[in-house]
């Protein structure tokens, strides 16, 4: 499981969703993988507004990866970015978008974080003891 | 909005159809006419106009759900061809089943056809086993896709065998007593809908309000003996507004298929 998905699951039990320790579930005796991902910096723009940052910082924080305590700013990256963007042949995305050191640095850690780590093995559940 | 549009004009666009080869004596639901009818319903000039008006690119990211995935193939064709289909690739993607075999079939047959259209494919999350949407968090989903066990049956297959604690194994190739009543059973839950073959859709449907984003779409598959009438006229009563349009139907057999969107 990417650790993208963790960020819309919560408890299935219909009783529990409203309860504030159904989401986010939390990660243990969990074994990774990385597994490389085509580089795509509209999908995690695009992403960024829809993620729950609070719930993404404990559970990297679960798997040994610190994000900032609060949600990254980034320029939109626009359509006509979009429109220019390649790809190349091994699926990542040419971007002339004009995107700066930082905000790149911070895709990069987004796209390592959401996209290329896998949960293999392991457990969620909904209490953190 | 009229709730009964003429059907559509145009022709479906001819995309390619996604491998499912690699699925050899799994007890999944095979490619059918229903599938494929989902498929032409997505290919559809006027669909894909309408689901570019509802999810503009630029807009967060969409999520996009199949219910009961089966063979992966109706999954595994959005994901590949979301470019052409959604008019943006930054589409997320994830499957669901009760059956972990269908998810583990899934799970390739996506992730296949996906790397076989690089240019215009989605990111392809996780296939997850869970009960219609139960393991979602509310409110999180843009295109939800259902077709589901719709056939109707004077039983209805209770999900209780595999909710008995024990994890689920993959079934293939089974050898076994205990393996062959699991591939009965899992079979019974692809195609038995009830009464009205209508009580899995139902329960669906009366909690769509929780499942869908505000601009979440529903494409729900029916067939005539779910009296599709009756269902127009349940959703279209529900609470904040629903619309439920027609966007394709065909004769297959002994059987009138119709695809429907539902949506705030």
């Amino acid at each position: 499981m990417k650790l993208l998905t963790a960020n819309f699951i919560s408890c299935a039990v219909k009783a529990c969703k409203s309860s504030s320790l159904s989401f986010p579930l939390h990660f243990k005796d969990a074994e990774l993988a990385s597994k490389s991902v085509p580089y795509n910096p509209l999908l995690l723009s695009n992403l960024l507004p829809r993620l729950d940052w609070p719930a993404l910082v404990t559970s990297s924080k679960e798997l040994g990866f610190t994000l900032p305590d609060t949600k990254p700013e980034l320029p939109r990256l626009s359509a006509t970015a979009a429109a220019a963007a390649t790809t190349t042949s091994d699926g990542d995305m040419n971007m002339d978008s004009g995107v700066g050191e930082e905000d790149e640095k911070t895709l990069r850690m987004l796209h390592k974080v959401l996209m290329e780590t896998e949960v293999v093995e392991g457990k969620m559940s909904k209490n953190n003891l | 909005m009229t709730s009964t549009p003429a059907l559509p004009p145009g022709t479906p666009l001819k995309l390619p159809t996604p491998s499912t080869s690699h699925i050899t004596s799994q007890p999944v639901y095979p490619p059918s006419e229903d599938s494929y009818l989902l498929l032409d319903a997505f290919s559809l000039p006027s669909e894909i106009a309408f689901i570019s008006s509802r999810l503009p690119a630029g807009t967060p990211s969409p999520l996009l759900v199949e219910i009961g995935t089966g063979s992966g193939i109706v999954s595994a064709f959005l994901a590949a061809h979301a470019g052409v289909l959604f008019g943006r690739q930054d589409v997320i993607t994830m499957g669901l089943d009760v059956s972990y075999t269908a998810n583990t079939v899934t799970s390739t047959t996506i992730s296949n056809t996906c790397s076989e259209h690089p240019e215009t494919s989605a990111t392809f999350l996780d296939c997850m086993t869970s009960d219609l949407t139960s393991c979602l968090k509310p409110n999180c989903v843009d295109i939800l896709v259902f077709n589901p066990p719709y056939v109707p049956t004077s039983e209805h297959p209770s999900l209780s065998t595999l909710r008995d604690g024990k994890q689920q194994k993959v079934i293939v190739n089974s050898k076994s007593r205990e393996d062959y009543d699991m591939e009965d059973y899992l079979f019974s839950l692809t195609y038995a809908g009830g009464d009205k073959g209508m009580e899995t859709t139902d329960r669906l449907l009366d909690q769509l309000h929780e499942v869908l984003s505000e601009r979440g779409v529903l494409y729900l598959l029916l067939c005539a003996g779910n009296r599709p009438p009756e269902v127009l006229g349940r959703v279209t009563a529900m609470e904040s507004g629903w619309k439920m349009e027609r966007v394709i139907e065909r004769r297959a057999g002994g059987e009138i298929l119709s695809i429907w969107r539902i949506y705030r």
